[in-house]
């Protein structure tokens, strides 16, 4: 203990001044996220053993998905803050291509799977079969990761994912049977005043997505975010509208 | 839930996989994943060059590559050296693995690509979604990429357009297949039109760009110029754009432009040997040179490590010292070049005509005849011509007084080269720099004349409806000619019209397919030369031959 001491007097302001910290904060980022990627992978592999010594397929230990739940959190903000990061020092030239909308529901549903066990909630999806839109694959699937982990804590028993066509805009829902958005959400969600870093939660995460959304311009039709109550399931609906 | 989009499942078992990082531990955990998924068949590699010794010795179906290999090649360099050996079939599955997105800005960008590129942390189960539907448009295109890997690229647009005709989820990809197959095919109308409808739907980078390459084709380079612009200000991460930007430029007449834009483009990407080379001509010819100094330098640096450089960029940065008056440093350049190339026959030639300018140029005219005497008999026995050893040669014959054989050398290397506007402009320049420009320019003109005026007359006899004469008369210009790769295309051309009208012909079918040989040995990308070989095999295979 003594020697950190002694090393927290030798750095002084100075040496620490010359650190670029927006860099060093987004290569540690990196560096987190390729451990998180170990970690993970470590989890799985328990959980196969697990599956290998109990002889079945059956629902896995729910410490194990909860852990596995909380590593995709980690890696949510973390995804965010590096884009963010990277919006920031622009320019950002967005990967936008045609794909299948329904390819993108499949695969989030696919990460999004092994975390429900814990809760016992239910996820399905339903999108047009042939559906292709413009979008970037990876930036819309942060977001609604980040929108289906919302959903996870609020749901009582049940998520949708849907898909389709609005007024020349694409549509993605995410719906649950929770309790709904608090008043407060619904009126600043996605807004930078809704970033208070005071309180427990930041807001980072939809903050995040509406600034994903916005980047999604085509021809001066932004992308948005929307936020409302009484899904068919009866509780929140969150929307990504793509021009 | 909806059933999924139909991909066939992949029996992992049966695929062999090559897995590329440089930490253990992430090795074992891809490992992991991929026995999850069944795959049994895994090798492992830690670098880039231990990658590609694998790849030199079994073909992988699907390989999954970390972009960030520590020292030494990151993934896409590997990837691409890859392509470029040819060491990864068209069937492979090449998938970028990073730990951050940005790869990606880098990549959407890039002239080689993997097929996909996966985000760490992933689930395995993604993977297997990924793959599959990968291999599944592998599938899907297979049939269109087996006809441009024969060369067959009319045969592989109609199959393009065949799957156009019938909705799908590449319509986009197939649209972007025909224009680059149309490009390639001199087809730069057709070409410009598939971009502009692209463009219409949504502005892509990809699409601009191909549209702005289509104008610079059809010598519309003033529109090329702005289209490519556009480009470099929506997508300032697309270094193409600023190549093309240079050569439109260029083209137009603005060097100063041109060097700017290279400019502009090596600071973003300081480590690509082409651009720096190109930076380098370009500032030298507009005189810069420091910067042409630098440029070059910078290639050699940066190319020490790999097998990019030649004996000319040593020659180049010699140059630009002789041009400095620091001969010393000249010398010692060379000393390096035939050192690192062992006395190659080509690093003999590049030291000997440089060795005699630099002796010239400070003073010692004794031993800048000497080396001159030894460079014109290197020149002499050596069968590639090409690049700007002709220049330095005739330089110094015109500057030891020797006019006669300069004046030679540099009519042998314009006509070989007379419809190259960029390798005129450098002889033009040459003779600008020894003080010659007037007198170069005439001998310059002189030599081309004699190679145009029998195109133009071949041309003539052709539009008149003489094709057997007009394809004589350039097959008689091509056994003058030997080393001109412009007219040796322009003879098949000629025997192939006529025998497309009058029926195949064996001996003039040999002649047509010897041409085109010698112009692939030389430069297999040659545009000219892919459309041709299209057309020799249709044509053939018109007549009924097996080719």
């Amino acid at each position: 203990m003594t020697s950190q001491e002694g090393k927290r007097q030798i750095a002084t302001r100075g040496e620490l001044d010359a650190i670029d910290f927006a860099a060093l904060f987004a290569a540690q980022i990196h560096d987190l996220k390729n451990l998180l990627f170990l970690l993970l992978n470590s989890l799985d592999e328990t959980l196969n053993n697990y599956h290998a010594s109990s002889g079945t397929n059956d629902e896995e230990p729910s410490n194990l998905a909860l852990l596995k739940y909380n590593g995709q959190l980690i890696n949510d903000k973390l995804i965010q803050m590096l884009s963010l990061f990277r919006f920031a020092q622009g320019p950002y030239v967005i990967d936008i291509a045609y794909r299948p909308v329904e390819d993108l529901i499949e695969e989030v549903v696919a990460e999004a799977k092994p975390l429900l066990g814990a809760r016992s909630i239910a996820i399905s999806s339903d999108v047009e079969t042939g559906l292709c839109w413009f979008f970037d694959r990876d930036l819309v699937a942060g977001v609604l990761n980040n929108a289906i982990h919302n959903a996870l804590q609020c749901a009582k028993s049940e998520i949708r994912l849907s898909a389709a066509v609005e007024n020349g805009f694409l549509a993605i829902r995410v719906e649950d049977d929770g309790d709904g958005f608090p008043q407060e959400i619904m009126e600043n969600g996605g807004r930078m005043k809704s970033l208070d870093l005071s309180g427990g939660k930041t807001g980072l995460g939809l903050y995040f997505s509406s600034v994903c959304a916005r980047l999604h311009t085509n021809k001066d039709n932004p992308g948005r975010i929307a936020l409302s109550n009484g899904s068919s399931l009866g509780g929140a609906v969150f929307t990504l509208l793509l021009p | 839930m909806t059933s999924s989009t139909g991909s066939a499942p992949i029996n992992f078992q049966e695929k062999t996989f090559l897995v590329i990082d440089d930490a253990v531990g992430m090795r074992s955990s891809m490992r992991n994943t991929i026995s999850t998924l069944g795959g049994t068949r895994i090798d492992m590699a830690g670098n880039g060059i231990e990658a590609i010794n694998r790849l030199e010795q079994r073909a992988y179906d699907i390989i999954l590559c970390d972009y960030d290999l520590g020292g030494g090649k990151d993934g896409q360099q590997l990837l691409e050296e890859a392509k470029r050996r040819k060491l990864i079939k068209n069937s492979t599955i090449f998938m970028m693995v990073t730990a951050e997105r940005s790869y990606e800005r880098i990549v959407s960008a890039a002239e080689l690509v993997p097929d996909d590129y996966l985000i760490k942390p992933f689930a395995g189960e993604v993977l297997r979604l990924r793959l599959e539907r990968l291999a599944e448009k592998k599938s899907y295109f297979s049939p269109v990429f087996a006809l441009m890997d024969t060369q067959n690229y009319r045969r592989a647009i109609q199959v393009c357009d065949d799957l156009l005709n019938s909705p799908n989820q590449y319509k986009l990809d197939l649209m972007r297949l025909k224009a680059e197959i149309c490009l390639l095919l001199g087809d730069y109308d057709t070409a410009g039109k598939l971009y502009k409808q692209i463009l219409a739907i949504r502005e892509i980078p990809w699409a601009r760009m191909g549209l702005a390459k289509s104008m610079y084709h059809q010598n519309n380079f003033g529109d090329a110029v702005n289209t490519f612009k556009q480009v470099t200000e929506n997508a300032p991460n697309y270094m193409e754009a600023y190549d093309w930007l240079a050569k439109s430029h260029s083209a137009a007449g603005d060097e100063q432009a041109a060097q700017r834009a290279l400019m502009a483009v090596t600071e973003k990407s300081p480590r690509m040997l082409q651009r720096r080379k190109m930076l380098g001509e370009t500032a030298y010819r507009n005189d810069d040179l420091e910067t042409a100094r630098d440029s070059y330098e910078a290639v050699l640096e940066f190319g020490k490590h790999s097998a990019l450089t030649s004996p000319e960029d040593y020659a180049n940065l010699s140059r630009v010292y002789i041009d400095q008056g620091k001969c010393d440093q000249a010398m010692t350049v060379l000393k390096d070049a035939r050192k690192t190339f062992k006395n190659s026959p080509e690093s003999l030639l590049h030291g000997a005509v440089m060795d005699s300018l630099a002796y010239q140029k400070s003073g010692n005219t004794e031993a800048a005849e000497a080396a001159l005497k030894q460079a014109l008999e290197n020149f002499e026995a050596c069968d590639n011509k090409r690049g700007s050893v002709s220049l330095d040669i005739a330089r110094a014959c015109f500057q030891l007084g020797d006019e006669e054989t300069g004046k030679k050398v540099i009519e042998d290397f314009v006509q070989n080269n007379h419809d190259d506007r960029k390798i005129l402009l450098h002889a033009e320049d040459m003779f600008r720099k020894i003080g010659m420009h007037d007198k170069g320019k005439e001998i310059i003109t002189n030599s081309s004349r004699e190679v145009i005026d029998l195109n133009n007359q071949a041309a003539q006899m052709a539009q008149a409806g003489d094709l057997r004469g007009s394809a004589e008369l350039l097959m008689q210009a091509v056994a003058k000619h030997q080393g001109n790769t412009a007219m040796a295309l322009n003879a098949a051309h000629a025997i192939l019209t006529y025998m497309q009208a009058h029926g195949w012909d064996e001996e003039w079918g040999k002649s047509a397919k010897e041409y085109l040989t010698t112009v692939k040995n030389q430069e297999p990308d040659n545009q000219k030369y892919l459309m041709l070989s299209d057309l020799f095999k249709e044509t053939a295979k018109n007549h009924g031959l097996q080719i």
